[in-house]
């Protein structure tokens, strides 16, 4: 290696970021929290009610009638946190903008495969995370440029084993997926991706415990001392 | 006919007594004589005491020092509350109160040459606990955070936090499980100090972190309160020392923002390593702070017990129980600054070395195992011929050889 002249070899400079860090910058700690509970309820407020409609198209409904809820508290949830959330308008997706982050949700199930690619505004927003896949999978060859887009999803997961005719909210992730929305490049819970925010250094606490030796005594020591 | 040994203390035989959770049946076992004679030793109108010989054998058998049992006692300790999950023993905490004025004496006779950290807690006139509120245990908790510097986010260390404020705490293996801990004030003529005693048995940080909050809640808000509660009281008295225990270690603002409702007993565990708080105890804060009502406290709970049972949390051993290291401190300084000699310790406090060991937080064999020292010779120059190459003697008996350095020539 020491003959190699290493002036041909491309400036790789390592990114000081990683995921966890450009969420903690860019995402407010609240914003995550309320976007857990726009989840919550707007699942919740689907479901309610649904027990009137005809078994035949009553998972259809819920379905539908949560879609619309959860838009609505997301919206409100984005719309707090001055996130800037797209109007509400039909089935589309609300999408918010935090910092660098492009901020939406999707629902997936636990005992059925959901094919979260199906959605043409997601695949579009998932694409912006190639720019900070070097973050997970570094490239030798490519120079660290920091991201100025990104795609970050709330997801609801779904309960529908088959002993729970209705699906129900089991749990809120947060999650990064990689561009192609083949894998991820973060997804975690909601309470770990809070924890997160939790490391930050601590102001160190003040040490009084200490004794301190009589004056008299003091003098004596000084004393012998000399 | 032989005599008594002159200023003996029968209060020093029964506290020793108690302490060593010794009947005097046993005592006299052991010291081979009758339980009579040990029972007039022990009353202070009958002016009966051993004689020299017997004496010996009687603190040879509790492990302590002849001279200790001579000595007059120290000003008396307030009435200790102590923090138990049952109807402790009468015996239990006879013994505790033993330990705990042991602690005092000592903490006592090493201030003679180190001052302790000044008082540091708030002084509130609550005479009776009936009179205490919510909102005073709230803002009683708030006032400590405020003048031991801690802010508003997770306490580091409640120990260090304790003793700096002028607490003295010890941290043992009691043996006595039905009791977590227990406190006290003792007037001196100089002012007023504190002291706590925490069980070691259970060896759960967070426990205990919880049992000195506690601790300190009734040394802040039943400080004036009157000796020998009624059983209500007692118990209103515990409550009151727990609400204070939450206040101060989950501060209401800071502690709430925290939190994500509905609570999960998952998002409390993230929360538990955070804040240095078991779960158990983190709901019962969450209720007293009404963030979820009876109903989800009481379904959180259930929830606990069917997944990890009554005892133990998930986490528990992550965390190092906090020491206390005020005393050891002190005995490191007197140490170290020639006030006094490490093995004349014991004798100067009068109860046995591992006694102290227990009570002042030094680790065990502190006295009978010293840290092997490299002995250097060390150079005395006779007086008035210091210039003189021959004056120097080796220090050491039998010495280690002194080279002197060539004299360079000017």
């Amino acid at each position: 290696m020491g003959n190699i002249d290493t002036n041909i070899l491309p400036s790789y400079r390592s990114s000081p970021e990683s995921i966890e860090s450009l969420i903690i910058t860019h995402v407010p700690r609240d914003l995550i929290a309320a976007m857990e509970e726009a989840l919550i309820t707007g699942a919740a407020e689907g479901a309610a009610g649904s027990g009137t409609l005809a078994k035949g198209h009553r998972a259809h409904a819920v379905g539908q009638m949560r879609h619309f809820r959860t838009n609505e508290r997301f919206f409100d949830a984005l719309a707090a946190a001055e996130a800037s959330p797209t109007p509400l308008n039909g089935n589309r997706l609300v999408v918010g903008r935090v910092g660098i982050f492009h901020v939406s949700r999707f629902n997936v199930t636990t005992h059925f495969w959901s094919n979260a690619k199906r959605s043409k505004s997601r695949r579009q927003l998932a694409m912006f995370n190639l720019a900070i896949e070097h973050l997970v999978t570094p490239d030798l060859f490519e120079s660290y440029e920091p991201a100025q887009s990104a795609s970050l999803f709330a997801v609801g997961v779904f309960d529908r084993s088959p002993s729970n005719a209705f699906a129900e909210l089991v749990r809120v992730d947060i999650a990064i997926p990689r561009a192609d929305m083949d894998g991820w490049l973060y997804r975690q819970p909601v309470a770990q991706t809070l924890a997160l925010y939790d490391t930050k250094p601590q102001i160190t606490q003040p040490d009084m415990a200490h004794p301190v030796l009589k004056a008299g005594i003091a003098e004596i020591k000084k004393q012998n001392e000399k | 006919m032989t005599r008594g040994v002159e200023n003996f203390q029968p209060l020093r035989l029964q506290q020793a007594l108690a302490t060593r959770g010794l009947t005097q049946g046993q005592l006299a076992n052991l010291v081979g004589i009758s339980p009579s004679t040990i029972s007039k030793w022990m009353k202070e109108d009958l002016k009966h005491s051993p004689e020299a010989g017997t004496l010996e054998r009687l603190a040879e058998s509790l492990n302590l020092s002849v001279e200790w049992f001579t000595r007059p006692q120290p000003s008396p300790v307030s009435a200790p509350l102590y923090r138990s999950n049952a109807q402790a023993l009468k015996t239990a905490r006879a013994r505790l109160k033993g330990r705990i004025e042991w602690l005092h004496e000592m903490a006592q006779l090493l201030n003679q040459f180190a001052d302790y950290p000044k008082v540091n807690l708030p002084d509130f006139a609550f005479l009776e606990p009936e009179a205490i509120g919510k909102a005073d245990i709230e803002f009683a908790a708030e006032t400590c955070r405020s003048m031991w510097q801690l802010g508003q986010t997770p306490i580091q260390d409640l120990m260090l936090a304790a003793e700096g404020a002028g607490i003295i705490v010890a941290r043992e293996e009691t043996e006595i499980s039905a009791i977590e801990g227990l406190s006290c004030w003792v007037n001196h003529p100089d002012g007023a100090r504190p002291f706590v005693l925490l069980s070691a048995d259970k060896a759960n940080a967070f426990r205990s972190r919880f049992d000195l909050a506690h601790e300190i809640g009734h040394l802040v808000l039943h400080r004036h309160v009157p000796d020998g509660p009624t059983p209500e009281r007692y118990r209103l008295m515990e409550k009151q020392a727990h609400d204070f225990a939450g206040a101060l270690l989950l501060p209401s603002q800071t502690f709430a923002a925290d939190v994500r409702i509905p609570v999960s007993l998952d998002s409390l565990l993230v929360l538990k390593q955070k804040w240095g708080v078991s779960v158990a105890a983190m709901v019962m804060r969450l209720a007293a702070l009404d963030l979820i009502d009876e109903e989800d406290k009481l379904n959180l709970y259930k929830r606990r017990s069917s997944r990890w049972g009554a005892k133990a949390e998930p986490g528990d051993d992550k965390r190092t129980p906090e020491s206390p290291r005020l005393l050891r401190r002190t005995i490191e300084l007197l140490v170290g600054a020639g006030v006094m000699p490490t093995e004349g310790l014991p004798r100067f406090i009068g109860i046995s070395e591992r006694d102290i060991e227990q009570l002042a937080g030094l680790r065990e064999g502190y006295f009978s195992t010293r840290s092997e020292v490299v002995e250097l010779a060390t150079l005395r120059v006779a007086k008035g011929d210091s210039r003189s190459p021959e004056s120097v003697q080796p220090a050491v008996a039998g010495g280690a050889n002194v080279l002197s350095f060539p004299t360079s020539a000017k």
